[in-house]
C-alpha cells in the first residue's frame, strides 16, 4: 500500500499538476466560469416561462414570449461571452494586453461566423459556438504572443507615454488576426460553402460531441474523478477541465430546446453529473453523511457526522472525504466509486427511457437534492430519481460504514485516551458555526 | 496576521475560516484576519496576506501557488489532511504561525 502511495506521488502528481495548471485548459475554465452567472439568470427566467405548476403556468402564459427574450440574451450569446474571457485569461497568463485579446477575440468570432450573404446565424452565437469560440480565442492570442516575442510591433519613442505606447503594441497583431480570419473565412465561403464557424463544427466539434455525448464516455469521467479524489486529488476540477465544456453545451441545447418548445434532446449535460449523480458531493456522499449521524457507535465518526451532515446537504464534502478518511482509506474506496457509477446508470436509464423528464434549467451546484432536481426538470419525478440515487449509495455506504466503525470502536476501546477527547471536543464548538456558516453559504447563493 | 486559504471554489476552505477565526479569539490574536477564496483567485488578493494554505485536494497546484508567492517572498503550505478533514482551526491555524 505504501508503495502503491509513494509510486502515485511520485508519477502521478506531476501529471496532475500539469493538467491543473496548463494554461489553456485553465483559460478554458475561466471563459466557463464567466458564462455561469449568466446561465444562472437565464434558467430563472427558464424555470418562470415554463413552472412546473398547471396554475402558474396559466398564469404566465401570456408572458411566456416576453420571458424567453431573457433567455435568448443569456442562454444564447454564451459563445460571445466564452470568445471575450477566455482570451482574456489566456492573455492574462502569458501577461499580454489582456482586454485588447478579448476584444479581438469576441470580433474574429463574429467574422468566422458570417455567413456568405454577410449576415450572422444568432444560433451560432450561442452553445453552438462554444468550442469555435474557445480554438479562435486561443489561436487570437498566440498569434498576438508569437508576435510580440518577434518582436513585430510598432515601438514608440522614448517620450511617449509607456500607457500610449502599450495600447500600439497590440495594434499590429491585432490587424493581422483580423485580416488572416478575414482572409480564411473568404476562402472558405468561396470553395466549401461554409463560414470558419461551419467548417470547424464539422470537424471539431460534432465528433468531440458524439465522444463525449455517450453514456462509457461519461462513465470513465465519473470513475476517474472518484479514483482521484481518493488519493486526495479535487477529482472533480481535473476533469470537469476537460468534460464541462461539452456537459456545458449539451446543458444550453437542452435550455433553447425547452426554450423553442420542442422535445429536450441531450441525457448527458451538466445537470446528468451535478443534480443526479454528485448528491452530497462527490461519491454521492449525502447518503454516507446521513449514515454518520444515524448508525454509527463510535465516537470519532459521530464527531465526524455532526461536522460533516450540513455542509454535505449543500454538496460539500471535503469534511467527509478528509476526516473519515476516505483518502488513502481502501475499505472505503469500493462504495465511494461503484456508487456514483451505479447512480449514473440508473439516471441513463431513467432519464433515456423518458421516465423522468430531462434536464434543462441551471440552478447552484450546492443547491440540495431533491429541489435541484425538481427545478432543472420540472418534474417531481426527477426529485424521486433524486431520492433513489440516495437511497442506493445508502445501501452501498452501510456495509462498508458499518466494518470501518466496528474497527474505530475497537481502537477507541484500546486506547481511551485524550485524542479522541479532544477531536470531540473541537468537533462540538464547531458544530454550531458549522450550522450558521452553511446557511448563509446556502442564501447567498 | 493574514491568512488567505485557498481551494476550488472556496466554499470548504471557508469552512476552516470560521473555526480558524474562532480558535484566533480564544487565544486572544489582535488583527488576526483569514480570508478563502478560489485557487484561480489567488493572484488577485495575495498582495494583501501574509502567508497562504492550500486545501490538500488541490495539492497538485501548489506550484501554481509558488509562483505567486515566490517572488513576493511570502511562504505556502499545504494543509495537513487530517486536520483539514475535520476542521480543526487549531491545529491549521497553528500551522500558518509556524510559517511566518
Amino acid at each position: 500500500m505504501k508503495g502503491l502511495i509513494r509510486w502515485l506521488e511520485k508519477y502521478f502528481m506531476p501529471i496532475a499538476s500539469k493538467v491543473g495548471e496548463q494554461r489553456h485548459l485553465k483559460a478554458l475554465r475561466d471563459g466557463i466560469l464567466a458564462m455561469i452567472p449568466l446561465l444562472l439568470i437565464g434558467s430563472f427566467f427558464l424555470i418562470m416561462a415554463f413552472p412546473p405548476i398547471p396554475v402558474l403556468a396559466d398564469f404566465v402564459a401570456p408572458y411566456v414570449d416576453s420571458l424567453l427574450t431573457v433567455v435568448n440574451a443569456t442562454f444564447n450569446i454564451l459563445a460571445l461571452i466564452v470568445a471575450f474571457s477566455t482570451a482574456h485569461s489566456l492573455a492574462n497568463s502569458y501577461k499580454l494586453d489582456a482586454l485588447a485579446a478579448g476584444s479581438f477575440s469576441v470580433s474574429v468570432f463574429l467574422l468566422a461566423t458570417l455567413t456568405k450573404s454577410g449576415g450572422i446565424n444568432l444560433d451560432l452565437l450561442g452553445s453552438k459556438g462554444l468550442f469555435v469560440a474557445v480554438i479562435l480565442a486561443f489561436l487570437v492570442v498566440e498569434m498576438q504572443r508569437m508576435m510580440i516575442k518577434k518582436n513585430i510591433v510598432i515601438n514608440m519613442p522614448e517620450g511617449v507615454p509607456p500607457a500610449v505606447a502599450r495600447s500600439f503594441v497590440a495594434l499590429i497583431p491585432g490587424f493581422f488576426i483580423v485580416v488572416l480570419i478575414w482572409w480564411i473565412n473568404c476562402i472558405l465561403l468561396r470553395t466549401t460553402g461554409l463560414s470558419m464557424h461551419g467548417v470547424i463544427n464539422q470537424v471539431v466539434t460534432i465528433p468531440l460531441l458524439s465522444l463525449g455525448g455517450n453514456i462509457f464516455a461519461t462513465l470513465i469521467a465519473i470513475f476517474v474523478g472518484q479514483v482521484l479524489w481518493c488519493f486526495g486529488l479535487h477529482g472533480t476540477a481535473l476533469v470537469d477541465g476537460i468534460m464541462r465544456p461539452i456537459w456545458m453545451m449539451f446543458s444550453q441545447q437542452n435550455a433553447v430546446a425547452k426554450a423553442a418548445g420542442e422535445t429536450i434532446p441531450n441525457i448527458f449535460s451538466q445537470q446528468f453529473v451535478e443534480t443526479f449523480i454528485l448528491i452530497g458531493g462527490a461519491g454521492t456522499t449525502l447518503a454516507l453523511a446521513v449514515l454518520l449521524v444515524t448508525t454509527v457507535k463510535s465516537k470519532q465518526l459521530k464527531a465526524l457526522g455532526k461536522l460533516a451532515i450540513w455542509p454535505a446537504i449543500f454538496n460539500i464534502n471535503e469534511i467527509i472525504i478528509f476526516g473519515m478518511p476516505i483518502v488513502m482509506n481502501p475499505i472505503m474506496w469500493i462504495p465511494f466509486i461503484l456508487a456514483p457509477v451505479i447512480c449514473a446508470l440508473i439516471t441513463y436509464f431513467a432519464l433515456a427511457s423518458g421516465l423522468v423528464d430531462r434536464p434543462y434549467a441551471y440552478v447552484p451546484w450546492t443547491t440540495p437534492a431533491l429541489f435541484s432536481g425538481f427545478l432543472v426538470t420540472g418534474d417531481w419525478k426527477a426529485s424521486a430519481l433524486q431520492f433513489v440515487n440516495f437511497s442506493v449509495s445508502a445501501v452501498l455506504y452501510y456495509p462498508f460504514l458499518k466494518t470501518l466503525d466496528n474497527a474505530k470502536v475497537r481502537e477507541e476501546q484500546g486506547s481511551e485516551t485524550g485524542e479522541f477527547d479532544e477531536i470531540n471536543k473541537i468537533s462540538a464548538g464547531a458544530i454550531d458555526s458549522n450550522a450558521k456558516e452553511t446557511i448563509t453559504l446556502g442564501t447567498t447563493l | 496576521m493574514n491568512i488567505i486559504l485557498v481551494c476550488s471554489s472556496g466554499m470548504s476552505t471557508s469552512l476552516l475560516v470560521r473555526k480558524m477565526i474562532a480558535e484566533g479569539k480564544n487565544r486572544g490574536l489582535k488583527e488576526l484576519h483569514i480570508f478563502a477564496c478560489s485557487i484561480d483567485e489567488l493572484e488577485g488578493h495575495i498582495d494583501q496576506f501574509d502567508v497562504v494554505l492550500i486545501g490538500p485536494q488541490l495539492r497538485y497546484r501548489e506550484h501554481d501557488v509558488a509562483e505567486l508567492t515566490n517572488p513576493r517572498n511570502k511562504k505556502y503550505a499545504v494543509i495537513d489532511l487530517m486536520s483539514y478533514g475535520m476542521m480543526n482551526g487549531k491545529k491549521v491555524l497553528d500551522q500558518a504561525l509556524a510559517l511566518l
